[in-house]
């Protein structure tokens, strides 16, 4: 084996033990799994079509027969809930990474590239971030109208800003670095300066901050779901059943507050990974 | 000192020139016409043509533009298409109870999350310190509404210490009504004060003056207060400022869950009934009042740090 | 003479994840009232810390354990928190290498001199206020009034070191400890500092510890010498004499090393003295100084570097050079 393959090799190693050591990531990443999977095999593990009406039995307190109750028409809450996941985590992820891409792409042009197309971009996404998120989401959905495409436009519209001011500043820094400057030594196109060399660098920061944005974007698609903005009838997500429970959140409470707690499981968990993963690359700038 | 004072200033009239023009933009370059949007799917072409002229919505982009621009300066938005009703009396009746209820849950995270921060701070690593961090991601990961309604459930419908909804009358009434929402948004600010509060007193406790007043004898107490805190907190203000934003979001959900009669209830109304003029002018408003905010943090950060006046040469 | 602080068998760990790393490891030092010891060693031979066990100023990861630490006969080890305290605010002053990272760079500089007087002396503000100026122009700050209203970064490094002294002093300490007082500053300026520092120590009969890199400066300014090395002393005694004698390998190293006016004429090539100082986490028994040392031999990995004395008052760690001092003497001792 050659020297480097073998050095390779135990850097590897030692990154693999060092991630085991780090309870948060190892954790989060149980967490997301689980959610995923289920999310993932909902029509296989759910006990009830979710939309099956049963009123004989609705407003039932969690049993054995519907782990998490059912609603005022008798739907199983539990397999609405693993619908409901199914499509939010979906819509978050697409969203959420349309916006990375983006943004970090824009973002990376500008700096890459300077001038007044970096200048106007710069002015934009400032100006987009000064914006209150959700206003300017719902400022989307008055244009498009209600729906998850309307959430969906607006989240991203709102949300590309960010990674673009982040990819920006770091092009800005990376374009001194002289292995950036040798590109053009060599002759590389400017393509290929950008995507092969600058952009592997740049997408770290961007990836450690959409864990954050991940949750965000997750609690305002719930949110405008609850106000009946988003996913509409007959189709639930997390939101949706949460406001179907409105009017009886004393009597059938289980409606309301246990698709919450699910939403809490799926940001603490994708928190955790964003923890674990900025507290590894600690570990790692220390060695 | 003024010189920056000024250009600053400059910089937020600039953002606010560029925050209506966003605003514009959005209703015209937005996938899908808002006027027939507005009017249903069974609008016709020459009903659609109508209110688009009565909008002014046909005449050259930038005359609309500076129409626009006018309205905003001089506080004469026009009507609401929805409420009969001036918007800027709209606005003025709903603005008090939006602006209680940030204020009130900004302070509900202020005085949760600084002794939280501080206890943080000084016991790095310990269970205290994990346990803190972990309270903290959770509230972080509730949705703001469901907090909120959690809390109604335990705290209005099951103990009747609070009341459910509404927004009462009087100062205690008023400060009641809106005690459950508070905390609710205060949950969720809780983790970003918490967070950057701890790290910058963890930073400013690494600084060597913080060592050099330990060597002089001082008590941990009087190093905290008169020499720590004033210089951790202005990073968490700049913070606070620019999460503002996120603030005004979350309160046009829970002014929904709890009914009050703000700006977020209005904005919510507006959207639904697809009633531009008035979605157009909270959300420059809303705008406006982050520009404003951020403004307002820099130039105090330049009053409390004199590093940051230019013109003072540092050795 | 009775020493004013005595440490004996200080030991200084960091605590890590993993374990925890010995940095000082058994270290013996003396001061006695109004002198001036010096403490003279690289980057990581443990100084630092040594010098700031005296007032038990850790940072937090650090664990310090000792058979005697004592202060004009009292134990330190053993203080309360608000004992500490007050041995910290009036027996001991300290004075840092950073002149500017020291003050709290948002407020005046008087101000930071007056708020030491009003809580460690109980001084009212105007009283203070008066006394901060006394202590400005004492410390020789040119017009106190102007300064006192200063910020840090306003002022020079020479005179942020003298409002350093100038707190330092402000409690009429029976200690100055001064860590790299000079590294930061030009030479001029230097010798202007430790000129104040030797003009304070006499009229007020306050004990110095200097600790520096440079022994240049060390020589200057101290009565008595410590070397260290690799967390450990290795030599001590009165700074003439182990200036002129050198009775440890890495002293002569480090004294040959020094540039000085005589040799500035002639283009003689000093080195360095080869190799790194070591690595306090790869722990190893015995001398620390054997990898660059001329003398090294195989049981030297197996000394444990007690001082052992060589003339009155002057010890030295390495056995061989011990050996060598003393069949000299006994040699001359025969007829």
């Amino acid at each position: 084996m050659s020297d480097l393959s073998v050095r390779s090799l135990a850097v590897r190693h030692r990154f693999r033990i060092r991630r085991l050591h780090n309870w948060e990531l190892t954790a989060g990443i149980v967490v997301i799994g689980v959610l995923m999977l289920a999310a993932l095999l909902a029509p296989n593990i759910a006990p009830y079509p979710p939309n099956r009406l049963d009123i004989i039995n609705s407003l039932q307190a969690p049993s054995w027969h519907h782990w998490m109750g059912t609603d005022f028409v008798g739907r199983d809450i539990w397999s609405r809930v693993l619908y409901g996941l199914r499509v939010d985590m979906l819509v978050v992820a697409v969203i959420t990474y349309a916006g990375l891409v983006i943004g970090v792409v824009v973002g990376t042009i500008a700096g890459y590239f300077g001038g007044w197309f970096d200048a106007i971009v710069g002015r934009i996404a400032d100006t987009v971030i000064a914006f209150p998120f959700i206003v300017l989401v719902l400022a989307v959905i008055a244009i498009v109208g209600p729906g998850l495409k309307g959430v969906a436009i607006g989240i991203i519209i709102a949300g590309w800003a960010l990674y673009c001011r982040l990819a920006r500043s770091e092009m800005l820094a990376l374009r001194e670095q002289p292995f950036i400057k040798s590109t053009k030594a060599l002759g590389y196109s400017h393509l290929r300066a950008i995507f092969r060399h600058a952009l592997p660098n740049l997408v770290r920061t961007s990836l450690v901050y959409s864990t954050v944005d991940v949750v965000v974007n997750m609690l305002v698609l719930a949110g405008m779901s609850y106000l009946g903005l988003g996913q509409q009838a007959p189709g639930a997500d997390l939101g949706s059943i949460i406001a179907s429970g409105q009017s009886y959140l004393l009597s059938a409470w289980w409606i309301t507050t246990i698709p919450g707690i699910v939403l809490v499981l799926f940001g603490f968990g994708v928190s955790l990974i964003g923890d674990g993963i900025t507290s590894g690359e600690l570990l790692q700038g220390a060695l | 000192m003024l010189g920056y004072t000024l250009r600053r200033v400059g910089i937020s009239v600039i953002q606010l020139l560029l925050l209506a023009f966003l605003a514009f933009t959005l209703i015209h370059f937005v996938p899908g016409n808002p006027v027939s949007t507005m009017l249903g799917p069974r609008a016709t072409p020459a009903e659609i043509k109508l209110i688009s002229d009565s909008l002014g919505l046909n005449k050259p982009l930038p005359t609309q533009f500076w129409l626009f621009l006018g309205h905003l300066v001089t506080g004469h938005f026009g009507r609401s298409f929805t409420f009969s009703q001036s918007i800027s009396s709209l606005i003025s009746e709903r603005f008090v109870p939006s602006l209680a209820l940030i204020t009130y849950g900004t302070l509900v995270a202020i005085v949760i999350g600084v002794p939280l921060a501080i206890a943080t701070a000084l016991r790095a690593d310990d269970p205290v310190d994990h346990s803190i961090r972990i309270f903290t991601t959770i509230s972080f990961a509730m949705p703001t509404f469901w907090s909120g309604l959690v809390l109604a459930i335990i705290f209005a419908l099951k103990l009747h210490w609070l009341p459910v909804s509404g927004y009462g009358t009087g100062f205690w009434g008023v400060a009641r009504s809106l005690t459950l929402p508070a905390v609710a948004l205060g949950l969720s600010l809780l983790a970003v004060i918490v967070r950057t509060l701890r790290s910058s007193i963890r930073h400013v406790l690494s600084l060597e003056y913080v060592e050099a007043t330990r060597a002089r004898g001082f008590s941990t107490w009087r190093i905290m207060t008169h020499h720590v805190m004033r210089n951790a907190v202005m990073p968490t203000v700049t913070v606070l400022a620019v999460n503002v934003g996120f603030l005004i979001g979350g309160t046009v959900v829970l002014e929904q869950v709890f009914q009050i009669p703000g700006l977020g209830s209005l904005l919510f109304q507006a959207v639904e009934q697809r009633d531009y003029p008035l979605v157009e002018t909270i959300a420059v408003l809303a705008g406006s009042v982050v520009v404003f905010l951020n403004l307002a943090t820099d130039l105090l950060q330049s009053v409390v740090d004199p590093r940051v006046r230019p013109g003072v040469r540092s050795v | 003479m009775t020493a004013l602080l005595r440490l004996e068998g200080l030991r200084i760990a960091f605590q890590h994840r993993t374990g925890s790393t010995e940095v000082v490891r058994g270290v013996d030092l003396e001061v006695g009232p109004s002198e001036t010891v010096g403490l003279v060693g690289e980057s990581g031979s443990g100084k630092s810390l040594t010098c700031r066990s005296v007032i038990r100023l850790m940072p937090s990861h650090a664990r310090m354990t000792a058979a005697r630490v004592e202060f004009d006969g009292r134990d330190v080890l053993g203080l309360s928190t608000s004992d500490l305290r007050q041995h910290r605010a009036h027996n001991v002053g300290m004075i840092f290498q950073d002149p500017f990272s020291c003050f709290d760079p948002t407020k005046r500089v008087g101000e930071q001199v007056a708020e030491t007087l009003r809580v460690n002396a109980g001084m009212d503000r105007s009283a203070a206020h008066d006394r901060a100026l006394e202590l400005l122009a004492s410390v020789g700050i040119d017009r106190p009034e102007q300064r006192f209203r200063a910020y840090p970064h306003e002022l020079s490094g020479g005179m942020r070191q003298r409002v350093m002294i100038a707190i330092a002093i402000s409690a009429k300490p029976k200690l100055l400890i001064a860590d790299e007082p000079t590294t930061a500053l030009d030479v001029t300026t230097q010798a202007q500092i430790l000129a104040l520092i030797e003009q304070l120590r006499r009229d007020s009969e306050m004990a110095v510890l200097l600790v520096s890199h440079d022994f240049g400066v060390i020589a200057q300014a101290c009565d008595r010498v410590a070397v260290m090395y690799g967390g450990y002393v290795v030599e001590a005694g009165p700074v003439d004499e182990v200036c002129a004698e050198p009775r440890h390998p890495y002293t002569r190293a480090l004294l040959e090393s020094i540039p000085n006016v005589e040799s500035a004429g002639q283009r003689i090539r000093r080195a360095g003295i080869p190799g790194q100082p070591p690595n306090p986490a790869e722990l190893r028994p015995g001398c620390p100084f054997v990898e660059r040392c001329t003398l090294a031999r195989e049981s030297c990995h197996d000394v444990d570097m007690t001082l052992a004395e060589v003339a009155p008052g002057h010890v030295t760690a390495c056995p061989i050079v011990a050996a060598a001092v003393g069949a000299a003497s006994s040699t001359r001792g025969r007829p």
